[in-house]
């Protein structure tokens, strides 16, 4: 059992016995994603910080929540190996615990799955001031409910999370990166050949009429699967983490920006719109990233969609809102935490 | 038996073939695969439409009586054997594939649908669905929603978790969640992450979409012969720190090898204490680069014998052996136990040795057989039903092995589910404040808890009745460990 919990145990169980509810937060990379009341009092997590546990010959990784994601990327770096999901830092100061929270995934989501896909097991605070534990730390585990993923984008909702069994991934040996200038429709035929075959792509990306791929893994396969693009510009590897973490120019002006996941079908042939000023695809033409001014442009409700407003928050009523409410009260029947995230 | 007033709702609401009252036609429903623990079911309705389970749904909340949900019936823990006061849900007649789309990459499917049959669709388009239970050409893929199914692809490829995008789910109280789908991501909480593995508990899953891969190009398997169990099991590790994901990796321990041997002659090296099955899929410069890895990490690891396959015929051949492991293992005695706990990698030597201890100590055979690179065990105690004392003493060398994976940072089920088997291992592996935050999320769902109950989560009471030491004053068993 791990004692440092004891601090941030403490102020649940004060806060319990005060009626005092509590705004969750790491080091506030992602404040501006929050939804609820910024009235409340902060729970900072920012100090539960560390490595528990590292065996790279497991793959797996057990951090404290407060652990910057720059620091679990250098610690895993060393050992040749990456948290595959590869959630944005923003401004450099995101946390582990930050991270899981929101559910956010870097550009590699289709090939290397979702934050949740890789949380073996949690230890978390719920809003009885219970300290618990779900999930484990090896690969396999179906012994109970599946709290451990159930908390991969939860937002806090549901508790604090105390720490994380991150499975891990060994990193590629090899990486290239190239942009190609293309039309949406031809983006979408050469994607679409990629996803018949085994193939070492691990990231698209297209806007301002190119489409940018990476290729990553084993050298000598990387290597063959670039002689197609011979004649094409080679980009610097960066640029996927700066699409990550939105400093690319285009996330640069202050116009609303919308985050829109559309069907893995969609590909890219159906976003060039002329109601849609700018625009940038990725995830094969399933995340779509566009400014529009006032809402979203008409064409795009037709499809079908999931949506979440970015800097103009938007929430759609869930389908399953009953029970959302249910289970909000099943961890946190004094709704203490992150009063006013509704999920 | 279930009430003449509850039987009467079902008459009203549905065809009269599709239940069934008498005694021959429920016998064969009395258990799933786990045949140690057989009841005979209250009712058997066989559904043939989705209308068919609203209506099930619709009575057992209304008559407040059990409902438990069956596949096709393959499962290891008893997670579908039926209540003599509920109704038995069969899915199997449910088996449409709704939809295949090769440009998604998905398939939708009905869950009585076979795990197999998904592949076999997928196929024209270049694609298959990874998952692959050693049930596949018989289970479910309800039943894998239900129990979040492994197999042997499951370490490069996920669980059953990994590859399911979209579920419609049916609730007792008879609302309908339609849960993720063909976006990468959703609004609100993941409750597609909860029911997969809930074990029946939450809902009646009557729709599934799941995602399809690109059959990999080329596939080597390599087989390593070692002198010793412990090495070959830090060999397991050693190909993982290595930078390699294989496709799958299997142990087969001495016991297995001579059975699979003259159950089938693969050829397999019978001096060895060992074998490891390691297949490599990809591109053909990843499997070469890949193979070239391993086979030096096997000699690293002191192999006796390497043997590469990299043709489809000689492939089969190699896995050949360990497919006919568990009919291999019916002959070497009247019954066998299969086990399913899971540990850290690292774990696989020691917790091997201690096997054999304890094999020696019960003075009963065990054969170890199992998905390596997940640090998956299936111990499979070798026992004969007819004698009391060995069936005593098999289920309780079983528990012995669930404690011993918990102790060493592992869990009581990697892939099998918790069911009726493991019941009572699960007050070990969780705190009574645990299970009950389990309880509360099964509220959300089914606040009468006429799902499947008496299944994969303790009552308090029962974990308390258990004994002084598992749980006391909230205090974890074995506080000292972390437990992750």
């Amino acid at each position: 059992m791990s004692h440092d919990s004891l601090p941030l145990q403490n102020a649940v169980n004060t806060a319990l016995e005060q009626k005092q509810p509590l705004r969750i937060a790491g080091e506030g990379s992602k404040s501006f994603l929050y939804t609820g009341d910024t009235t409340v009092p902060l729970l900072a997590t920012s100090d539960h910080k560390g490595v528990i546990e590292y065996r790279p010959e497991e793959l797996v990784i057990t951090v404290r929540a407060g652990t910057k994601l720059s620091e679990l990327r250098g610690i895993t770096a060393e050992h040749g190996q990456m948290w595959a999901c590869d959630p944005p830092l923003f401004d450099g100061r995101g946390t582990v615990g930050g991270a899981i929270a929101s559910g956010w995934c870097g550009p590699g989501r289709p090939w290397y799955g979702t934050v949740r896909d890789s949380l073996l097991g949690v230890e978390m605070i719920n809003g009885y001031g219970e300290l618990l534990r779900f999930g484990g730390k090896v690969i396999k585990n179906v012994a109970g409910f599946d709290v451990a993923r159930l908390l991969g984008g939860s937002q806090g909702t549901l508790g604090v999370l105390m720490s994380a069994s991150l499975k891990l991934l060994p990193a590629p040996e090899h990486t290239r990166s190239i942009a190609t200038s293309l039309n949406s429709r031809e983006c979408t035929t050469l994607i679409s050949q990629y996803s018949k075959k085994t193939s070492t792509l691990s990231g698209t990306c297209y806007f301002d009429g190119k489409l940018y791929l990476r290729f990553t893994g084993v050298a000598a396969a990387v290597e063959k699967e670039m002689k197609a693009f011979e004649s094409n510009e080679e980009i610097d590897p960066q640029f996927w983490q700066k699409l990550r973490d939105h400093t690319l120019p285009f996330f640069a002006d202050d116009k609303a920006l919308w985050r829109v996941s559309l069907s893995r079908n969609s590909m890219f042939h159906g976003v060039e719109s002329d109601e849609l000023e700018e625009f940038l695809v990725e995830w094969n033409g399933s995340l779509l990233w566009c400014k529009s001014q006032n809402s979203l442009p008409p064409t795009m409700s037709m499809k079908p969609y999931a949506i979440r407003g970015f800097r103009n928050v938007k929430h759609e009523t869930s389908q399953s809102s009953k029970h959302a409410h249910r289970l909000k009260l099943a961890f946190d029947p004094q709704k203490i935490f992150n009063p006013g995230v509704v999920l | 038996m279930i009430s003449e007033f509850a039987l009467t709702q079902l008459y009203a609401e549905l065809p009269e073939h599709v239940i069934l009252t008498d005694q021959y036609q429920k016998e064969p429903f009395e258990s799933d695969a786990y045949t140690v623990k057989k009841e005979l079911p209250g009712v058997v309705v066989l559904a043939e439409s989705v209308g068919h389970v609203r209506s099930v749904l619709r009575v057992c909340n209304e008559c407040d009586i059990p409902l438990v949900t069956r596949g096709a019936g393959t499962g290891l823990s008893g997670g579908a054997r039926p209540h003599r006061e509920g109704v038995l849900l069969v899915l199997s007649k449910l088996n449409s594939v709704l939809e295949v789309d090769p440009l998604a990459c998905t398939a939708t499917v009905e869950p009585g649908t076979t795990n197999l049959r998904i592949s076999e669709v997928a196929k024209e388009h270049g694609l298959f669905y990874a998952p692959d239970p050693s049930s596949q050409i018989a289970c479910s893929i309800g039943g894998n929603v239900a129990e979040n199914a492994g197999g042997v692809h499951c370490l490069k490829y996920g669980l059953t978790l990994h590859n399911v995008v979209g579920l419609t789910v049916l609730t007792i109280e008879g609302d309908e969640l339609v849960l993720g789908g063909k976006t990468y991501d959703w609004e609100g909480y993941d409750f597609l992450a909860l029911m997969v593995g809930s074990e029946g508990m939450l809902g009646v899953v009557t729709e599934i979409t799941v995602k399809l891969l690109p059959i990999p190009a080329v596939r080597h398997v390599l087989l390593g012969g070692f002198d010793d169990v412990e090495i070959a099991g830090n060999c397991v590790a050693g190909i993982i720190a290595a930078g390699v994901i294989p496709g799958g990796l299997e142990m087969m321990d001495e016991l297995a090898v001579h059975a699979a041997e003259e159950f089938a002659e693969v050829g397999y090296p019978k001096d060895a204490k060992a074998v490891l099955l390691c297949e490599l899929d990809g591109t053909e410069e990843e499997v070469t680069s890949t193979t070239d890895k391993v086979a030096e990490v096997m000699k690293q690891y002191d192999a006796s014998v390497i043997e590469l396959a990299t043709d489809p015929e000689q492939c089969e051949r190699l896995w050949l052996g360990r497919k006919v492991a568990f009919p291999a293992a019916g002959r070497m005695a009247a019954d066998f136990y299969c086990m399913d706990g899971s540990i850290p990698r690292y774990q696989i030597g020691p917790v091997l040795k201690a096997i054999t201890g304890m094999s020696e100590r019960y003075n009963l055979g065990v054969m170890n057989v199992f998905h390596a690179g997940d640090g998956n065990l299936h111990p499979l105690i070798l026992y004969d039903a007819s004698d009391k004392n060995q069936r005593e003493g098999a289920e309780q060398f079983g528990a012995e092995i669930l404690e011993h994976c918990i102790r060493v940072g592992g869990t009581i089920t990697g892939e099998h589910g918790v069911g009726v088997e493991k019941i009572d291992q699960m007050c070990s592996q969780f705190s009574l404040a645990e299970i009950e935050q389990f309880h509360r999320i099964r509220n959300v769902f089914d606040v009468n808890r006429n799902m499947n109950p008496g299944k994969a989560i303790p009552t308090l009471a029962r974990c308390s009745e258990l004994g002084g030491m598992h749980v006391h004053k909230g205090q974890m068993p074995f506080p000292e460990l972390s437990r992750f």
